[in-house]
């Protein structure tokens, strides 16, 4: 898979760089409008973010992304220092913009937050569109 | 000659003491997800242990944020009916990583004709992960610790209790006081105890100690001292 990873501290990265795939390919962005950038020039299979970003917040980055009808249906992990309520997460709001799975970073292990990664991969004989 | 003059401080005004409380729990936060996250990507001996001390510090802090939030009004009660057995088996899940590392076994007994109790949900489950974390922490390696919800005339009542637990006498009532001296018998501020009895006292009720041995191997209950009122 081809991830793009949205956060801005270091060891998040290198723990999935440890505990993925040889063959998944992660790109690093430590901000909302990095990513976007490197989103329009890849093809992603899945994105992880933070919701606690420096600059534009992750909330704004998911409305804007999700307004690109490239991306609209490119998974989305929100795996976040930010702790949210559960009426966020059970929102409509929080559902229209296809979140499959959201992490609180202090009560989640890393085995919980691959579980969710590795249900995003496609099926062997399967293909993913953009 | 210098001569030192010395005047009062400033008193902090509530909103800025608030939001220091605040800041210094999210920046605390922060270092400690990335030992736990170090911790997960090491797995060596250490690394179980590294995680769950870390996971166990991350909490505390996520209730003492919670139970500052809430007696200051900043976050409102979200009142619904919650089964005590379902925020008993949350805080089971949350805690077990500490547990596991120190040697403790886990019993519940929830008693099946529990009717629901009016609570704000993530209150009631942080506070009984308060509670329980501040039991691991006093008792000895390799203790049983049963965590009971029953029904009684009153209502519910919510206990854990460890047969192996090194707890002296508790006035709850000044425990969480600045003035009140450290907690006998406990290595440690005892903060997870402290901070239990404040959110417990949030939803209501506070916490009762119902025995007085302070024998190790004799064992203490920790109760509410309320029964939270069924629906």
């Amino acid at each position: 898979m081809h991830i793009l990873l949205i956060d801005h501290h270091k060891t998040t990265a290198r723990l999935l760089g440890s505990k993925l795939d040889n063959s998944d390919i992660i790109d690093v962005a430590p901000n909302a409008d990095l990513a976007i950038n490197m989103a329009a020039e890849n093809n992603y299979d899945l994105v992880i973010m933070e919701m606690s970003l420096e600059g534009h917040s992750g909330l704004e980055f998911l409305y804007e992304f999700k307004s690109y009808q490239d991306w609209i249906d490119i998974p989305i992990i929100v795996y976040s220092m930010l702790k949210l309520e559960l009426e966020v997460v059970n929102s409509r709001a929080w559902q229209d913009l296809k979140i499959i799975s959201y992490f609180y970073k202090p009560e989640t292990s890393v085995d919980n937050l691959l579980s969710a990664i590795n249900d995003c991969r496609p099926a062997r004989n399967e293909t993913v569109q953009h | 000659m210098l001569l030192v003059k010395r005047v009062n401080p400033p008193v902090l005004d509530s909103d800025m003491e608030r939001n220091l409380l605040l800041l210094l729990g999210e920046e605390l936060k922060r270092p400690l997800v990335s030992i736990r996250q170090l911790a997960e990507m090491s797995e060596n001996e250490l690394s179980e242990q590294m995680s769950a001390h870390a996971k166990h510090a991350l909490m505390t802090i996520d209730n003492i944020l919670l139970y500052q939030r809430m007696s200051s009004g900043q976050t409102n009660l979200n009142l619904e009916p919650v089964h005590v057995g379902s925020a008993i088996h949350e805080a089971a899940k949350q805690v077990e990583p500490l547990m596991r590392e120190a040697g403790c076994r886990t019993e519940l007994i929830i008693q099946h004709s529990l009717q629901p109790v009016d609570a704000d949900r993530n209150l009631l489950t942080s506070a009984i992960v308060s509670l329980w974390q501040g039991l691991i922490t006093t008792a000895n390696p390799s203790s049983d610790i049963i965590c009971q919800a029953k029904k009684t005339p009153f209502g519910v009542r919510i206990s854990i209790h460890s047969k192996s637990i090194n707890i002296g006498n508790i006035n709850f009532s000044t425990a969480n006081k600045k003035s009140s001296q450290p907690i006998k018998g406990i290595s440690g501020p005892a903060t997870d105890i402290i901070t239990a009895q404040g959110l417990f006292e949030l939803l209501g009720t506070g916490i009762s100690k119902s025995s007085y041995n302070n024998t190790v191997g004799l064992g203490a209950t920790l109760h509410i001292s309320r029964q939270l009122q069924m629906v």
